[in-house]
């Protein structure tokens, strides 16, 4: 067997379980003292294992409502169909929310997506660099306002900040603990960013808001052809615009 | 922010796990990189990676998977190690692995195969004893013999470093027992044993007690790592002026 062949076998075997590769990997291993399929099913064990403590460290609020058995099946599934790409698996899951709105099994929590969502959005700003800069937004020649690093808006059918407020407070955090307030859809937008102390911010904003955001800050095209925000919607939120702690106003000249 | 610190007052050693040394594909080029930032930026004394490979047709998964002993393995980390290499301006120690699975055809036993890396690459050996006894154990092998497997194959100077960690036990169906190699608990009686006899031959060489499963009271921590100081005090060593970095405190990583 060429060493091409065993990478792929093994690596198959540890990923997917496959029954064709543990076959032909099969003839090519020693069967004492111990038991090659044990031995195969170490690293098995060991890859989902650690896949899922690095999902698992990026969603807690999904592990806790759904439960550890729960996801640890979604954690497997997820890595089967979406194996890692990169060697951070601290930037690994980024996908689960569209893979859990397409999964059957999900159906039973609509509110899972956008948790997965929320507690994704949470963990990529506490990754910003605290000294770094967000976009910058011209308001004068000599005026900018200025973005907190790690700015990023998410749009929800759920109330999922309260939901993981919730799940925190509740003994053993799991469902159970929701109200049925808590889970009726109704469109939610929030915004996050990592504040001078370094701390991960989140806040419930206005649609509108939410959109003028995206618009100016995070739809990367900074050129003359990007959407423009009439000017009578930006002197509506120009108040909240100014006193978002996400934002601040930026002399640019010395 | 706390590595700088660190930093400051005391030598590091980098240990990675992601440059994949053993793909056929070529070594990681985005860990090599980082680790790069990495030793660019600290100047450790020591750095090291494993015997082993990870990243397969561009899929990243986080094992140490094994690789056979063949020549053509040894052609393929050899390259990889010379690129690395190349890469840092530097040494790097190739860390011996845990072994659950066995090929049943093999060119090299693992003393004679790292030897062999050693002579082609010049790279160093990070000399893991709880690996050293995991894989014994698991391969139907005297962990002993193994031990001196690698003390007699390895020009002394390549060890640049040792590894300490515990181990736990696995009664399989029929009575065999599976050893798996989990940093979460003391080093097993029978690995410092072995650790006591690399020494005496080593003389006194940078060790690090590994422990990142099921963490303990830190003075459980400290313990072991005062038992690796008693160890490496009790032993005068005629190398141990010419390591790169001849301290003989321990860490937890």
């Amino acid at each position: 067997m060429s060493l091409a062949q065993w990478q792929a076998d093994l690596s198959a075997f540890a990923l997917h379980g496959a029954v064709d590769a543990a076959a032909r990997l099969l003839p090519h291993l020693k069967h004492s003292p111990i038991p090659a399929e044990a031995a195969l099913a170490v690293h098995a064990a060991c890859v989902h294992s650690a896949l899922r403590s690095a999902l698992g460290q990026r969603v807690p609020t999904v592990v806790a409502l759904v439960g550890e058995e729960f996801f640890t099946t979604l954690s497997e599934a997820y890595a089967r169909a979406h194996p890692p790409t990169a060697p951070q698996l601290s930037s690994w899951g980024n996908g689960l929310p569209a893979f859990i709105v397409a999964m059957p099994a999900c159906a039973a929590y609509p509110w899972l997506a956008d948790m997965a969502a929320f507690d994704l959005a949470l963990d990529r700003v506490a990754w910003a660099n605290s000294e770094d800069s967000g976009p910058a937004l011209p308001l004068t020649p000599d005026v900018a306002l200025v973005a907190a690093p790690g700015l990023a808006v998410l749009r929800c059918r759920y109330a999922v900040d309260r939901l993981r407020d919730a799940v925190a407070e509740a003994t053993g955090g799991n469902e159970g603990a929701l109200s049925a307030e808590l889970l009726e859809a109704a469109l939610h937008f929030y915004v996050f960013w990592c504040a001078a102390d370094a701390t991960v911010r989140c806040r419930e904003i206005s649609e509108p808001l939410a959109e003028v955001l995206e618009t100016l800050f995070l739809s990367g095209d900074t050129s003359e052809t990007a959407p423009e925000i009439p000017a009578e919607r930006l002197t509506e939120l120009a108040q909240e615009l100014v006193s978002l702690p996400a934002l601040r106003v930026v002399a640019t000249t010395t | 922010m706390h590595l700088r610190r660190a930093r400051e007052h005391l030598p590091l050693s980098l240990h990675a796990v992601g440059l994949s040394l053993g793909s056929v594909d070529g070594v990681c080029r985005q860990s090599l990189q980082r680790l790069r930032a990495l030793t660019d930026e600290f100047q450790p004394g020591l750095v090291s990676d494993h015997l082993s490979f990870s990243v397969v047709k561009g899929q990243y998964l986080p094992d140490l998977f094994p690789l056979p002993y063949t020549k053509e393995a040894l052609e393929v980390v050899a390259k990889n190690v010379d690129a690395a290499q190349d890469a840092l301006g530097r040494q790097l120690l190739v860390e011996n692995p845990s072994v659950y699975l066995s090929p049943a055809a093999q060119d090299f036993n693992e003393p004679d195969f790292l030897a062999a890396l050693v002579k082609q690459t010049g790279c160093g050996v990070l000399l893991d004893i709880n690996n050293v006894f995991v894989t014994a154990t698991n391969t139907g092998q005297d962990p002993n013999v193994m031990l001196q497997g690698f003390l007699a194959k390895l020009p002394r100077e390549a060890i640049g470093e040792i590894h300490l960690a515990g181990h736990t036990t696995r009664h399989l169906d029929f009575g065999q027992r599976l050893l798996l190699d989990d940093h979460g608990s003391k080093v097993d009686d029978a690995v410092w044993a072995l650790y006591r006899a690399a020494i005496q031959v080593l003389g006194r060489v940078p060790t690090l007690v590994e422990w990142d499963n099921h963490l303990p009271e830190w003075h459980v921590l400290a313990a072991e790592a005062l038992q690796a100081d008693v160890v490496l005090a009790a032993v005068h060593s005629p190398f141990s002026e010419a390591l790169p970095l001849a301290f003989n405190g321990t860490g937890n990583a």
